[in-house]
Parts: C-alpha cells; sequence; structure tokens
C-alpha cells in the first residue's frame, strides 16, 4: 500500500536578479527583472507503507522543498500529492495529526526549559491527554534512553542529547510517516550509531514509513534499502540501494600489500589509484575485466596481503551527482 | 466544536505557561522587564501632569481623561503581546522560513504562531493600566468596562499587526514600513483625539486603527453610549475577517527557508 505518492510535481521560485553595484541596484529597483527557477520540475515516486527510503541530491537540488511540499509547508506550482490519502496543502491540519519530521537544522523546542515541558506542549497541541502523555513520554524516555536529560535546560545539552532529545519531541503523536531531514548532521560517530539504531528499531517496530534525506552516505548505507537521487529538482535515479552498489557501477578495489616495491604496467585493464611503497591501490572495470584475470597479471609470490572491496557509496553518489 | 474551543484554550495556557517559565529561568531580568515598563509609562504621565498645571483641557480632555487614555493605550498595548506575543514578529518568521514548525503542527496556523510567543515586559504594560484606575477611584462599572476594552481593543491592536506583517508575503521585506505603521498606532494612542483634526482624524479611523483602539473606549468610558460600543465591536470583528483572509491569502507565496535557528 502506497503511503505517499506524487505525480508530475512542479516547484517554481521567482527571483529577482540584480546586477553588481549601484548602478544594478536602480536598476533593480525601477526596472527589475525576474528569474525563474525550477526548484522541483516533474517529479513522480511512490513510498510503500514501512519503507526506508532514502531521498539524496547535492545542495538546491530540490529535497527539503519536496520534503516541504510533501508535509504541507509550500504550495507546488503544479502536480498532484497524496500523502496517507490526503493533500498536504489541502488537508494540512488533518496530515500533521500523522506525520511527524526532524530537522537536524531547526529545532522546536525551548532552549531555556527541560525538554519535558516542551514535550507537554507538544502534546496538547497534538490533543493528547495528561495521562497519555505521560505515558508516551515514558515510552519514549525508555527507548531513546533519554534518562534525566529531559529534566535538563535544553541549552545545557550537548548536540547529540538535544537530537535525541528532538526526535522525541516529533514522535509523541505515534506519527505513521516521519521525514528526517540531515538529523545526524554535526554529530560524532557514537550517537550517530545510535540514532540510526534507534530509527532502524522504530520502523521494526511500529512499521514506522521513514522519509529520509541525508548527506552523509553512512545514514544511508545502515538505514535504507531504497533510494531516490534528485538533482536540479529532477529525479535521476530511483532504485534499491543493493542495485546502486553492485551493479550501476561495476567498479571495485583492490588493495594489494607486496613484500617488496614493485612496477606494475597499466595491464589487464587496471588503473593504478595510488601507489606508496609496497601498497599499491587498483581500481578494476569488472565489466571489461575479471578480478581473477587482474590477480593473475599481479606478481602473486610477492603479495603479502590483499583486500577486495566495493567502490565507496560516496563516490558513486558523488559520480552521480557530476553527470 | 466545544471540545475543539476547549484543546485551543488549554494550548494557549500551556503556551503561556511556558514562555513565562522560560522567561522566570532568568528572575532578575523578568522582574526587571515588568518593574522598568511601569516606570517608563509613569514617566509620561508626570509630563502630562507638568502640562496640565497650564491648562486645564488639552483637546478635550481633562488630567483624568488623559490618564484613562494612558490606562486603556496601555494594557490593551500589554493584553495584546502578552496574549498574541508573536504578533510583532511575524515579518521576519516569513522572511526567514521560520513558519515551518507551526505548518507542521495540527492547528490553526495564525492562531499558533501568535499565542507560542509572550512578551513579558507587556505584563508591565497591562499592570500599569490597572494601577491608573486605582489612581482613579474607578467604580466596578468602570473597571469591567475597561477591562472589556482591553481585552477588545488588544485584539484589534493584534490584527492591526497581522495585515501589515503579512504584506510582507507579496512585498518581502517591508521592515522599516511595519515598524512606522506600529509606531503610528502607540503614539497616537496617547494623545487626546481633540488635538487631530482632517485628515489624520480620518485616518485614525481607517488606516491606522488608533480611533477604535482607543479614543472611542475613552469616550464610551466617560459617559456610555451603546451605538459607539458596539461600533468598536463590530470594527473588531471586521480587523479580525480582513487579517485572517489576508494572512492566509499571503501563506500561498510563503517561500519557507533553510535558516539554522532554536526557540527560546
Amino acid at each position: 500500500m502506497n503511503v505517499i505518492e506524487v505525480n508530475s510535481l512542479n516547484k517554481q521560485f521567482k527571483s529577482k536578479i540584480k546586477e553588481e553595484g549601484f548602478k544594478g541596484s536602480m536598476k533593480a529597483m525601477f526596472k527589475p527583472e525576474y528569474r525563474i527557477k525550477d526548484a522541483v520540475s516533474n517529479l513522480g515516486f511512490s513510498v510503500e507503507k514501512g519503507e526506508m527510503l532514502a531521498f539524496i541530491g547535492p545542495n538546491g537540488a530540490g529535497k527539503s522543498t519536496t520534503i516541504k511540499m510533501l508535509t504541507g509547508i509550500l504550495f507546488p506550482t503544479s502536480g498532484d500529492i497524496s500523502v496517507l490519502g490526503f493533500n498536504p496543502q489541502k488537508d494540512r491540519k488533518k496530515l500533521a495529526y500523522r506525520i511527524g519530521m526532524v530537522n537536524g537544522q531547526k529545532s522546536q523546542l525551548w532552549m531555556h526549559l527541560p525538554a519535558i515541558d516542551s514535550y507537554k506542549l507538544f502534546a496538547s497541541i497534538y490533543d493528547i491527554g495528561d495521562k497519555e502523555a505521560d505515558k508516551r513520554i515514558a515510552e519514549l524516555s525508555e527507548v531513546l534512553n533519554l534518562g534525566d536529560i529531559i529534566t535538563q535546560p535544553v541549552r545545557t545539552l550537548s548536540l547529540g542529547q538535544r537530537m535525541r532529545c528532538e526526535i522525541a519531541a516529533s514522535l509523541i503523536h505515534k506519527p505513521e510517516i516521519i521525514f528526517f531531514d540531515e538529523p545526524t548532521i554535526g554529530l560524532d560517530p557514537v550517537v550517530k550509531q545510535e540514532i540510526r539504531k534507534f530509527i532502524k528499531d522504530l520502523n521494526k517496530k511500529f512499521n514506522t514509513t521513514v522519509f529520509f534525506t541525508s548527506h552523509d552516505v553512512g545514514d544511508i548505507e545502515k538505514l535504507c534499502k531504497r533510494v531516490i537521487i534528485v538533482n536540479n529538482g529532477q529525479i535521476v535515479l530511483d532504485d534499491s540501494l543493493k542495485n546502486l552498489k553492485y551493479n550501476y557501477l561495476n567498479k571495485k578495489l583492490i588493495d594489494v600489500k607486496f613484500n617488496e616495491e614493485v612496477y606494475l604496467d597499466d595491464v589487464c585493464g587496471m588503473e593504478i589509484v595510488k601507489q606508496k611503497g609496497c601498497d599499491i591501490k587498483i581500481e578494476v572495470n569488472t565489466k571489461e575485466q575479471s578480478i581473477k584475470n587482474v590477480i593473475d597479471c599481479l606478481p602473486t609470490e610477492k603479495i603479502v596481503d590483499i583486500n577486495i572491496s566495493d567502490i565507496p557509496l560516496e563516490e558513486i553518489i558523488a559520480e552521480i551527482y557530476g553527470k | 466544536m466545544l471540545t475543539v474551543v476547549k484543546n485551543y484554550i488549554k494550548l494557549l495556557y500551556k503556551y503561556k505557561v511556558l514562555n513565562i517559565s522560560a522567561s522566570m529561568e532568568y528572575k532578575v531580568s523578568f522582574i526587571l522587564q515588568i518593574v522598568l515598563m511601569i516606570l517608563n509609562n509613569a514617566s509620561f504621565l508626570i509630563v502630562w501632569g507638568a502640562l496640565f498645571t497650564v491648562n486645564k483641557s488639552i483637546g478635550g480632555y481633562e488630567f483624568k481623561d488623559v490618564m484613562l487614555l494612558w490606562a486603556i493605550s496601555s494594557s490593551s498595548f500589554g493584553f495584546c503581546y502578552v496574549l498574541f506575543g508573536n504578533g510583532r514578529k511575524v515579518m521576519s518568521l516569513i522572511i526567514n522560513g521560520e513558519l515551518d514548525v507551526y505548518l507542521l503542527q495540527p492547528k490553526n496556523l495564525l492562531f499558533n504562531v501568535l499565542v507560542s510567543e509572550t512578551s513579558i515586559s507587556a505584563i508591565g504594560d497591562i499592570l500599569y493600566g490597572y494601577i491608573i484606575l486605582i489612581i482613579l477611584g474607578a467604580d466596578i462599572k468602570l473597571w469591567a468596562m475597561f477591562s472589556l476594552f482591553v481585552v477588545v481593543s488588544g485584539i484589534i491592536m493584534a490584527m492591526f499587526g497581522v495585515i501589515i506583517h503579512s504584506l510582507t508575503f507579496y512585498l518581502n521585506n517591508i521592515k522599516e514600513f511595519i515598524n512606522n505603521m506600529e509606531m503610528l498606532a502607540v503614539s497616537f494612542s496617547i494623545y487626546p483625539e481633540g488635538i487631530f483634526g482632517g485628515f489624520v482624524k480620518l485616518l485614525l479611523y481607517t488606516v491606522i486603527p488608533t480611533g477604535f483602539m482607543v479614543y472611542i473606549p475613552v469616550s464610551v468610558m466617560r459617559q456610555f453610549d451603546m451605538g459607539l460600543f458596539l461600533e468598536v465591536i463590530a470594527f473588531a470583528v471586521f480587523e479580525t475577517i480582513a487579517a485572517i483572509v489576508i494572512f492566509n491569502s499571503g501563506l500561498k507565496r510563503y517561500g519557507s527557508g533553510n535558516m539554522m535557528n532554536m526557540r527560546g
């Protein structure tokens, strides 16, 4: 069952063009010219219930604009959106009871008060009774391991603690779909792992649909099975992460450690990416050459250690962005 | 319907408790904001007192009428920004894309935005009006009428603010225009109506609603007139509807944004 359906979605922004200097300012004042920018162009996709989708792209690709249209924050220029059967712009309030959003760059907590005070306010916003709110706060506190931190003023918390509190705030009303907009930005690796684990558990336990945007490839690798890549407001790839990793670019990296310095020619379809002393990094296009053939080309009697790995996902994504 | 109203009242109460609690974290600042506002307002009446030693009547007002004018002006201003604390920030919320948080919540957007903040110094403004009533030795009837006008005038002031701030949706950054309009509304409200005439008076009963906010209330409190009383109520209803329509129409042009921020 699809919980999100998007068809032919477009969003244009109008911005004033100003030439440099005072002359440009005068011209823009009395004879303004405008540029129409397609932030989102003819976007179409659907998301199934319980799916964990990574919606990624370079800065300015149209990710946040799309999320804002899906959540009713922005009005589209044209196109159709259905989220849980609602039109987000017409039924914003009804939809808000059933979706949540965590934005790594925008806080919804009162910074001078403990998070628990904000939670009680949010409970009122979602018409949750006092008893039910207390129960829900206790549940979230346990799952997110919030402990005493919800009773300390938010301004005194570390970024990681604050983000855990932010996530709890967005879940107070048990949303069926949760939009994460760069939730791990600026966090240390341990907190990142904790948050990823929590999101995974959330999806597993409550079948919550997760719509995820992040520039951190680790988030995507650890959490999402499907990836939509957008660039210049258009979808450039919509595929499973598995296909993206193993089929989209048929390249492998071979790290070889020799017992002495060796000199390899660029033969057998291999490309030497890096050579430092006895260590050599080779890139192989498996469409043109098998790994076995490449290894056969190496002076195997001098090999001390060998490691074959996929091209990092980050590089694959960067290459797709660059196309 | 009753449940919906009850839920909104509960939310309003929680917002006020939360905001006042947040300000009370810094108790010296909290108390000073209120006390200094009362003293600031009081200083103006000292000047007026000096003026009335020269003239018994200025613009048709005696000293106690000016005190009543200051009382209603101060308390309604205070009521407006204690209840609708975000009223003066609507423009910056629109420009900085800070309506996002409110748009994600299942409540009436304009109500949610306006009541989610509380001006602490405005508590001093409310108190100041009632201190004047005590000084004037007001009877129970005047207290009741005054309190009613504080609410109605406060709503007129808030909705006037919503209208001019909502023009941001269409005209982008109009900070100076908004500041001047807000200042004009307040400045005119602390002088006797009789000193203004012609075009200025017309402005004060049309574009700038000072006439409905303070002049008519003062007149009704001096001598009750049902017709004038209903005029103020009707204007408050009209302005509220206008503010809602203009804000909601403009919202379709909202462009959001990506500023990093914290609430406080």
